[in-house]
This record gives structure tokens, C-alpha cells and sequence, in this order.
């Protein structure tokens, strides 16, 4: 264990210095799991690779700001969320208008037959498969909630809404995701 | 609410838990484009400011100084008044045709003129006894004398004395026991993390290492380009070098000049110093300071005696700064190696502690004078501590501020130093402090390293 932090340590101080070597260990070493979390943020894959790339050069440039106080892992997902977050607010915009209809939901669901047979335990691919039927807005609201634990207060400053708005979109999130992935002898 | 609606934030956790996609090679070639080239600046920066002292101690190895001649000239001099001999000036003027060069041991005459023959070596080392460098004469008997092994004064544990000595020549000085220290160049890289990166170079007449018996005032000079890059050079460190009036000052960035000269006057084992230098500081944003470094009268001591440890209470008058250290001790311990007579080695390993208090008052004036093309600030400062904070102020107003200055620090260093021949003697030095300034208003603390790496060219 104590190997390992030296490793990192030595690591990070590579990347500092802007030793191309090290990156590339660091990027080997985090990469796959930075995707997995952009994954879960962004629509689609193509735009979760390019939240990857733009994600580590943040962190090599603001690897000077790091100062141990987290773990490192943790301070570097913090950068990737932001940074998928980032991504889809230039590509689109949040707002309230892009709360579905009631009902909506309901009829994308049933009119999916491969989403009905799926249930716990899935895959991740067949979760983030259920999330991309998720507007983009109640995706990311769901994933800072449900998965990394943000306050809808919090929530509501990073996406530029309101915490009703957060909380609104959390719980439609919330039962969509269960009508798709709780089978149905389980839920009655 | 059915459980299965409240476990699904936990059911997708523990889906995702640990969740990572593959990254493959061409996505780190793509990020790779997108990222800055290499930083190569820092090697740049280290390759650059380590070239300068090898360029000049290159130069200084190429190029002797002419000082030599005249030297040469006033022993020889004495040399023939002693043997009762009148001598033409012509003769005593001329160098020899090559490097006709010897080193003769210098001794007390009560102890040392019985060892002085008619001719033949002398093996036998004498105890605090000094080797000064002289030009062989030739006249006195048609061949010019062979090489000689040299070794600094006998402390210094490089070793004693082996080869040829002209005899004659050892007699004589032998009369003259208390010579004044050598001159010798000194060229002189600092680099301290939260300081600066420092090039001096001085042409001084001092005491070298384990040199008790140093007489004679001194005459230094020091020439050097500092970059200041940040705003911990309030802390000084305390040194041989005089005109550090700069590494006081509050600053955040610039590039320094500094020129600065004085005498020094042995008094025991201390010597007082005085001197005027100025330091012009090159600010970026059309800012330019002036600062002149007056009239610093500064006792130190020689405590170059390798295993001594020596308290010492050093007092320096700066203008209206006093500057009190009230203990210093240090212990080193050298530890002599030797390839050949030519290349002897030396490492030296030390452990440097000091407690120190310091109280200083400060006043510090600046004229401002506003130039309708630049915005040239002329500053006289003589700072000394932190907060000294230095504003612009109107034309001819004079600020003046006192302070109050305590600090204690510890320090640990190592460092060796390489005798390559006779002449040329180069020094590393690593410290690393830690201080605290209890009278400052958040009780300041700091922590620096730093590294010296000097070269010295002596005759």
C-alpha cells in the first residue's frame, strides 16, 4: 500500500513536469475507469471519449492545484463529471422545457420489448442502454444524485436550474429507470 | 414507496461499482496531439544557469590574470633584499616563458628556518603552516623549479606535502610568516526554491578554509545577476557574501543587478567590513528600482576550521538596521580522498544548526519621480525584514517605517567540494531551512532549500 502511494506520488510529479511518459501512465491507469464515468454522463459514446480527452487535459493542466488533501482518484472524477457536464451544456441547454410530457415515458417504455426483459442484476451496458433512453438533463441530474451522492442544491448550481427543477427531474429519472430495470415479479 | 423503489440508487451503485471501459491506443495518440508539447523549460532554465559558471571558471582557467605578474614581482623583490642583493627592475617584471610555477611552504621562523637547506625535497609535513603559490625564479640557479605539489593550509586535510620545494625560497619566507590571504576568484551560484537563482562572481582577498593565520585587510568585489522570482526574499540567509541588502526585499519578480565592493579588516578571528555597493532591479511592467546597499558594516567570522564547532555573535550596522544573531554553532566534518596529487577530492558532510534572534529597525525611504514617457521609480531602501511594503508615493515624500524583527530557524546542510588542481576548487552546498518570525503579525513562517555551487579560481 505504501508502494503504491510512492508510485503515484512519483507519477503525478512526472506529469508535472509535463513528461509525456507519465502521462501516458496516468491516462493507462485512469483512463478506463474516466470513461466509465463519462459513459454514464454522456448520450452516447463517441461524446464520452471526447469528454475523456478534454477531462485529462484539465487534469494535466491543473495538476499544479492538487494538493493531496483528497484522494487523488476522487479529485480526478470530480474533474471528469464537470467536464461531461460542461460538454452537454454547450451542446445543449437545461431547461424546464425539457421535461417530457406525463405519459411519455410510459409509452417509450412498452413500445421497447429488449428494455422489458431486463432487470437486476444487469450489466453496466445494459444500464447506461436504459439511461440513454433518459432525457440528457434527467441523466445527469440522476447520475450526481443517485450515483455520486450531490445535493439537489448542489445539483441545481452546477446545472444552472432550480433545486424543484433537480428534484422534479430526479424522480421521473428515478421511475423510469425502475419501470425499465425492475422486472416485473419484483415489483409486484 | 416499495423497496425496490428505494434500492435503486443502490442497485445501480453496485452495477456501476468499479465500471470502465477499454481505452485504446489511439486515444491517448489523440489526446497526445491535444496536449501542450513537453515542457522542456525547467531543463532549459538549469541548463542555462549551470552554463554560466562553467563558461566563466573556462574562461578564467584559459585566461589568467596579469595580477600574477605583479605579484611575482614584489616577492622577488624581497626575495633578493633579503640575500643582500641589488636587483634590476627589468628582471623582476619578467614571467617566465611557460608555466615555470612552483608552490613553496610557508612557516613560522622560529619553528621552520632550520629546515631550510641548501638544496634537495622535503617529505615532512608541518602542522598550521600554508603554502603560498610564487613564479620559480630563474636566476637563481639557471633551471626553473619543478612542479610542486600544493596543498591550503593544513586543517583542510588535503593532504601534506610531497615533491620539490626550492629551499631557498622557503627560508626566506619563512621571515615573512604572516602574509595576507590569497586573492583568488570566486564564482558563485546560488539557487534556493523560494529565493533566487544568484551568479556572483568576486575577485576577493580572503581567508581560504582552515586559514588561522590570516592577516591583512581584504578587498572584495562582487558582480552578480539575480532573478527574483518570489516574495520570500524578506528571509536572508546569513553568508560570507556582503551586499545582500537585496535578498531582503519583498518582491515578486525582476531581475537584479548588482555590483558592490568594500574592504574588510581582520580583527581576531572575526573581521569588520565595510562597503557601498548598488543593486538596480529591473522590474518588469516599466518599473525600475535602484537600490543602493551602504555602508554595511558587518563582523563574521572565519569558521572555516573543519570539526570546530564556534559560537559567534556577528553584528551588522546597515544603515539603520542591526542585525543581531545572537548563536550560531555549526559542525562539519571533512573527510579527505585523493586519486593522485593532482586531483585530490574532498566531501565534506555538515550538519548546520542554528538558533538565531534577530531584531532589527528598519526605516526605509523612497522618491518617486513620475516621468511622462515611463514610470521610473527610484527607491533607496534598506530593508531588513518582512512587511516592507513599498508603494509608490508622491514626489518627494520620504516614508518611514520601523520594524521589529525576530527569527529562529534551523538549518541542515550537506555539501562537498572537488579540488581538481591547485587553482581550481569547486563547492556544492545543500540546506534546507526552516524558520519561524514570531514579531510578524501572523508569526511568519518559512521553509526554503537551496543549493550552492561555486567555483573558485585561486593564485
Amino acid at each position: 500500500m505504501e508502494k503504491r502511494v510512492d508510485d503515484i506520488q512519483s507519477l503525478l510529479s512526472g506529469c508535472r513536469q509535463g513528461d509525456r511518459r507519465a502521462q501516458h501512465e496516468l491516462f493507462s491507469r485512469f483512463g478506463p475507469k474516466m470513461l466509465g464515468i463519462c459513459r454514464r454522463y454522456c448520450a452516447n459514446p463517441d461524446d464520452a471519449r471526447d469528454a475523456l480527452q478534454e477531462g485529462f487535459i484539465k487534469v494535466f493542466a491543473t495538476l499544479e492545484k492538487y494538493r493531496g488533501e483528497s484522494a487523488f482518484e476522487t479529485w480526478m472524477t470530480r474533474i471528469f463529471i464537470n467536464t461531461a457536464i460542461d460538454l452537454y451544456k454547450k451542446k445543449n441547454k437545461i431547461s424546464q422545457t425539457e421535461l417530457p410530457l406525463p405519459g411519455q415515458y410510459e409509452a417509450d417504455v412498452s413500445s421497447d420489448t429488449d428494455v422489458d426483459n431486463w432487470g437486476f442484476p444487469c450489466s453496466p451496458e445494459e444500464a447506461i442502454k436504459a439511461m440513454d433512453q433518459l432525457p440528457q438533463g434527467y441523466r445527469l441530474v440522476f447520475n450526481l444524485h443517485a450515483l455520486e451522492n450531490y445535493a439537489h442544491k448542489d445539483i441545481a448550481s452546477m446545472l444552472g436550474i432550480s433545486e424543484g427543477t433537480s428534484k422534479s427531474q430526479y424522480a421521473r429519472a428515478r421511475r423510469f429507470l425502475q419501470q425499465i430495470l425492475i422486472p416485473k415479479n419484483i415489483t409486484s | 414507496m416499495s423497496q425496490e423503489h428505494k434500492d435503486i440508487e443502490h442497485l445501480l451503485r453496485e452495477t456501476f461499482k468499479g465500471y470502465q471501459e477499454p481505452v485504446f491506443e489511439s486515444d491517448w495518440e489523440q489526446l497526445e496531439r491535444a496536449l501542450p508539447r513537453e515542457n522542456h523549460r525547467h531543463r532549459f532554465l538549469w541548463a542555462f544557469w549551470l552554463s554560466l559558471p562553467v563558461a566563466v571558471g573556462i574562461a578564467f582557467w584559459l585566461f589568467q590574470p596579469n595580477a600574477i605578474v605583479q605579484y611575482s614581482k614584489s616577492v622577488e623583490k624581497t626575495l633578493s633584499q633579503a640575500q643582500g642583493k641589488e636587483i634590476n627592475p627589468s628582471d623582476v617584471n619578467q614571467m617566465p616563458a611557460d608555466d615555470g610555477i612552483s608552490y613553496e611552504k610557508i612557516t613560522p621562523p622560529s619553528r621552520n628556518r632550520s629546515q631550510a637547506t641548501a638544496s634537495g625535497t622535503s617529505e615532512k609535513r608541518l602542522e598550521k603552516s600554508a603554502y603560498r603559490r610564487t613564479d620559480v625564479v630563474q636566476s637563481r640557479n639557471g633551471s626553473k623549479g619543478e612542479s610542486q605539489n600544493w596543498s591550503s593550509a593544513g586543517n583542510n586535510s588535503l593532504g601534506g606535502s610531497t615533491g620539490q620545494i626550492n629551499n631557498e625560497l622557503r627560508e626566506f619566507k619563512g621571515e615573512i610568516p604572516n602574509l595576507s590571504g590569497r586573492s583568488f576568484h570566486q564564482i558563485v551560484f546560488n539557487y534556493s526554491r523560494s529565493k533566487a537563482a544568484k551568479l556572483v562572481f568576486g575577485n576577493y582577498r580572503r581567508a581560504l578554509d582552515g586559514w588561522r593565520h590570516f592577516r591583512g585587510p581584504e578587498v572584495w568585489m562582487i558582480a552578480g545577476v539575480q532573478f527574483l522570482s518570489s516574495a520570500a526574499m524578506n528571509v536572508a540567509d546569513k553568508d560570507e557574501w556582503k551586499g545582500k541588502g537585496l535578498s531582503r526585499s519583498r518582491l515578486q519578480q525582476g531581475l537584479i543587478r548588482e555590483i558592490a565592493a568594500g574592504i574588510s579588516i581582520p580583527f581576531g578571528l572575526s573581521s569588520l567590513q565595510v562597503g557601498l555597493g548598488e543593486s538596480q532591479i529591473l522590474k518588469p511592467m516599466r518599473q525600475h528600482w535602484t537600490v543602493k546597499t551602504r555602508m554595511v558594516i558587518d563582523s563574521i567570522p572565519y569558521r572555516n576550521m573543519p570539526g570546530d564547532t564556534l559560537f559567534w555573535i556577528p553584528v551588522r550596522f546597515a544603515d539603520t538596521l542591526v542585525d543581531v544573531v545572537t548563536e550560531f554553532s555549526e559542525k562539519r566534518l571533512i573527510i579527505p580522498f585523493r586519486f593522485n596529487q593532482n586531483f585530490p577530492i574532498c566531501a565534506k558532510f555538515g550538519l548546520n544548526f542554528q538558533v538565531g534572534g534577530q531584531l532589527g529597525i528598519l526605516q526605509s525611504m523612497k522618491a518617486t519621480i513620475p516621468s511622462p514617457y515611463t514610470d521610473y521609480t527610484w527607491s533607496q531602501v534598506r530593508s531588513g525584514m518582512a512587511g516592507t511594503a513599498q508603494t509608490n508615493a508622491p514626489v518627494g515624500l520620504v516614508d518611514a517605517k520601523n520594524h521589529l524583527r525576530s527569527r529562529i530557524d534551523v538549518q541542515l546542510g550537506t555539501g562537498a567540494y572537488w579540488r581538481f588542481n591547485r587553482n581550481l576548487t569547486v563547492k556544492t552546498n545543500v540546506m534546507r531551512t526552516s524558520g519561524l518570525n514570531p514579531l510578524t503579525r501572523n508569526g511568519e513562517k518559512y521553509h526554503q532549500w537551496g543549493g550552492q555551487l561555486m567555483f573558485m579560481y585561486q593564485w
